[in-house]
């Protein structure tokens, strides 16, 4: 391990030190010197975010425990820092050994969030590694990506040499392998990438061309060379019993987003909401036994002294064995003083008694999302469930002793009108209007109703892609509408900022050539695009217009049925079809099922041979 | 049973660690000691935890002490094996013994390793006369006299600078942060490591 001490000169002069010198309990690694293949994981945000990425735990996880590679982590450094490095001359180093990007075989990003991409352009110019994939050589590392944004990983493919697309317990062992194998017999970079387009699950950018017609949309995306497949089928995992899991993870001692144990209970979604990207790609429907989870909490709990577990996954009361894995788990988390938290609760199916016994050592939050405030717009983008649902809900968690709830919505919704907007504080009046239905005692202060709203932002993989996002003036307008319907202080409104959004949607959708614009951002030091003090609208639309790029041809443009989509080459198992009949039920108003109760051959089920939730039931494919 | 006295070194990395981070980390330590520890009431119960003194950031320890409590009758090599199995980097447990009063200190001992181009004679004497410091607290700027606080025990050149060893005050109100010493001697001096040696009652 290299002498840390020649950071401490920068270390002295930034806020939070403890985010750039690892050596947190149980971060040991494989040693670097003696492994075949090195690997820095790197998070394109701050610390305190990656360290609470379940993700990066697991891969990291799965490449160190293969005997062979040596996995270490880096995170976006905050501008304090940056400012340091460049100051010494210093690069973006790992924080296991020390070592500069540029000295590792490959280097991984997980893509979160589309306004993390100027990270990764500034992780790898701090990191000492060439920008573009163009331009790297034989001794440069391999950038490889994956996570949720590389389905759409058109707008920073000139940047990655490698995308993992789907999950990637088996698929990251397998790029490993091959890119020791490469090392060790000296292999061209070229050969390299090309080995691993036949990788199943892989996209390598430079295997492909792009030709555009004279408006700007897609005329044909190709392979460029011979047995590159046309289109990329992502992976899964099928038993969620046997893969990996992270038990013995690293604890960090700054204080992080998710400091506590983040146990993964199922892995996709049955519900098929119309606008959301993460319950479409992580289908099929998976769940984990309760036998497993329940040891996978108590060694974690063991192993990092922590005294709070969070069960994560997308909609938790979805979980068919959620009783029986509470039972199991209440014991001894109630005996050893650890709080069990349910953070994404659905309202048809919640259970106050559920939420009781959890909450037995400590009480948080509840947070509902209703996402429209009419029946009509919940129809639309099929969020199933119903006012009279939303008002039983809050009633039990009043009635249970809460005298506080969170609500989140999305105004911008395809086909929304006025009165969908005054609908959502006609819904949160109803709500407070539950709570003094009867006599309460409870702190005094009354009740207090947070309406949390974002703006909708078209995205890849769901049957509301080709919508076009309101303008910024169109969704203001409407944050300002709804302020002034809200007629009480029970309720705390707040609303996102809609320029946000915009470059979200920009990137969200984008295709390659965005590329331009990411490179002329790195140029003009702009990076940390997910923070209020650091985003800068004026300087996006600077970068397009300098660009030759138009935002709203990404953001405001309802796309064409029928056009080739940046992301079309990508396989995620639900098929184009699928999403063009939710997208014309939506215009009807008509409602699609959850997964359990009536399949609706989304198409998911071929990714794991016809094995789903909804199992033998009836399709209408 | 009485509280358990835990000796402990606070070194290397954790130099970069503040205190409130420093703390959180001994709660887990504690926890995953698997020891049946005491903890507090209320909303938030955790672990009963009283370290002696905060560390500043960038500050190490060779000989810190924090006091905890466990509710069943374990024996004290017990508990030591433990909490050695539990530490986590920097941080080593030196020595367990049940505690013997509170943990009231009322000096410490630092090990200041400076650069400077000050001459080790001028340097020591500058102990022996009035050492006006300006301090800034809640009630603003101040000037102060820190020498009724301060004893230098030993000091020593190296190639490019000095090793002192001093005896600061360390009870409640009257806390001298060895920053202020380094202050005094301004621009001239340059602290490099601080490292606190010794707790004394």
């Amino acid at each position: 391990m290299i002498d840390y001490e020649k950071y401490a000169p920068l270390l002295e002069q930034v806020e939070k030190p403890g985010r750039y010198v690892g050596s947190e309990y149980g971060s040991e690694i494989p040693d670097p010197e003696k492994a075949d293949l090195r690997v820095c994981f790197c998070f394109p945000d701050t610390y305190e975010i990656g360290m609470s990425n379940l993700g990066i735990k697991i891969l990291s996880g799965c490449l160190n425990n293969t005997g062979y590679v040596s996995c270490e982590r880096c995170y976006m450094p905050w501008p304090d820092m940056r400012d340091q490095l460049i100051k010494h001359n210093m690069p973006l180093y790992a924080l296991e050994s020390g070592d500069a990007l540029s000295e590792f075989d490959a280097v991984a990003f997980t893509l979160q969030y589309e306004l993390c991409y100027t990270n990764v352009v500034a992780m790898l110019g701090l990191g000492n590694i060439k920008l573009l994939s163009k331009d790297r050589s034989d001794s440069d590392p391999i950038i490889i990506a994956g996570g949720p944004c590389a389905y759409n990983p058109e707008p920073i493919a000139d940047f990655i040499d490698i995308f993992s697309i789907g999950e990637g317990e088996d698929a990251l062992v397998e790029l490993a392998s091959l890119l020791r194998e490469c090392k060790k017999n000296g292999v061209s970079r070229e050969e390299t990438l090309y080995r691993a387009s036949q990788l199943k699950g892989f996209y390598v950018p430079s295997l492909y061309d792009v030709e555009y017609n004279d408006d700007g949309t897609i005329r044909s995306f190709v392979p460029n060379r011979e047995n590159v497949p046309a289109t990329v089928q992502k992976r899964i995992i099928e038993n969620l019993d046997e893969v990996y899991f992270p038990c013995k993870c690293s604890v960090p001692f700054l204080e992080t987003v998710h400091d506590r144990v983040m146990l993964e209970v199922f892995r996709g979604c049955i519900r098929g909401c119309r606008f959301c990207q993460a319950g479409m790609i992580y289908r099929p429907y998976r769940e984990k036994s309760p036998e497993v989870l329940n040891e996978n909490a108590k060694t974690a709990i063991a192993h990092s002294g922590y005294s709070e577990i969070s069960l994560t996954s997308l909609s938790i009361s979805d979980y068919t064995r959620l009783r029986e894995l509470i039972d199991g788990m209440l014991p001894w988390t109630n005996a050893k003083n650890v709080n069990l938290s349910l953070p994404s609760m659905r309202i048809d199916n919640f259970y106050e008694e559920l939420l009781e016994k959890v909450s037995s050592v400590r009480k948080s939050g509840l947070t509902f999302a209703p996402e429209a405030g009419t029946q009509r717009l919940r129809d639309v983008i099929n969020k199933n469930i119903t006012e009279e649902e939303i008002l039983t809900a809050c009633e039990k968690a009043f009635d249970g002793g809460r005298s506080s709830l969170k609500l989140y919505f999305m105004n911008g919704l395809p086909t929304e009108t006025d009165d969908d907007i005054k609908g959502i504080a006609a819904l949160g009046q109803s709500i407070v209007d539950k709570y003094y239905s009867k006599k309460r005692f409870g702190g005094g202060r009354g009740v207090n109703v947070t309406v949390s709203v974002s703006c909708f932002v078209p995205k890849p993989f769901t049957p509301f892609q080709w919508e076009a996002q309101d303008s910024i003036e169109e969704l203001e307008r409407k944050q300002q509408l709804l302020k002034g319907e809200i007629k009480t202080k029970k309720i705390s409104y707040k609303y996102h900022d809609a320029r946000v959004s915009r470059i979200e949607a920009v990137f969200a959708r984008g295709d390659r050539k965005l590329g331009r614009a990411l490179l002329e951002a790195y140029n003009r030091n702009m990076m940390l695009d997910g923070w209020d003090e650091y985003f800068s609208y004026d300087k996006w639309i600077s970068v397009f217009e300098d660009c030759g790029i138009d935002p709203a041809f990404y953001a405001n443009r309802e796309f064409g049925l029928d056009e080739i989509l940046p992301w079309d080459f990508i396989d995620i198992g639900v098929t184009k079809k699928f999403m063009k009949r939710e997208y014309e039920k939506s215009r009807q108003a008509v409602t699609t099922p959850d997964c359990r109760t009536k399949c609706s051959g989304c198409g998911a089920s071929a990714l794991c041979n016809g094995k789903c939730v909804c199992d033998g039931g009836e399709s209408n494919a | 049973m009485p509280d358990i006295r835990v000796t402990f070194t606070k070194l290397d990395k954790l130099k970069y660690i503040s205190h409130l981070d420093l703390q959180r980390a001994i709660h887990r330590m504690l926890v995953r000691s698997g020891l049946p520890i005491a903890y507090s009431e209320g909303f938030n119960p955790h672990p009963r935890l009283n370290i002696a003194l905060p560390l500043s950031i960038y500050q190490e320890g060779e000989r810190e002490l924090f006091d905890f409590r466990v509710v069943n009758e374990v024996a004290l090599d017990e508990i030591e094996s433990r909490l050695k199995a539990s530490v986590f980097p920097g941080m080593d447990v030196v020595k367990v013994e049940l505690a013997v009063g509170k943990l009231a200190t009322k000096h410490a001992i630092w090990r200041l390793e400076t650069v400077t181009d000050i001459p080790l004679d001028e340097f020591k004497s500058a102990f022996e006369s009035a050492m006006p410091v300006l301090k800034r607290s809640k009630a603003g700027e101040k000037t102060v006299d820190i020498q009724p606080m301060t004893e230098l025990v030993s000091a020593e050149s190296t190639e490019n600078g000095i090793i002192a060893r001093v005896k600061l005050n360390a009870a409640g109100n009257d806390y001298l942060n060895p920053s202020y010493v380094a202050a005094f001697f301004g621009e001239r001096l340059k602290l490099v490591r601080t490292v606190r040696e010794n707790i004394i009652f």
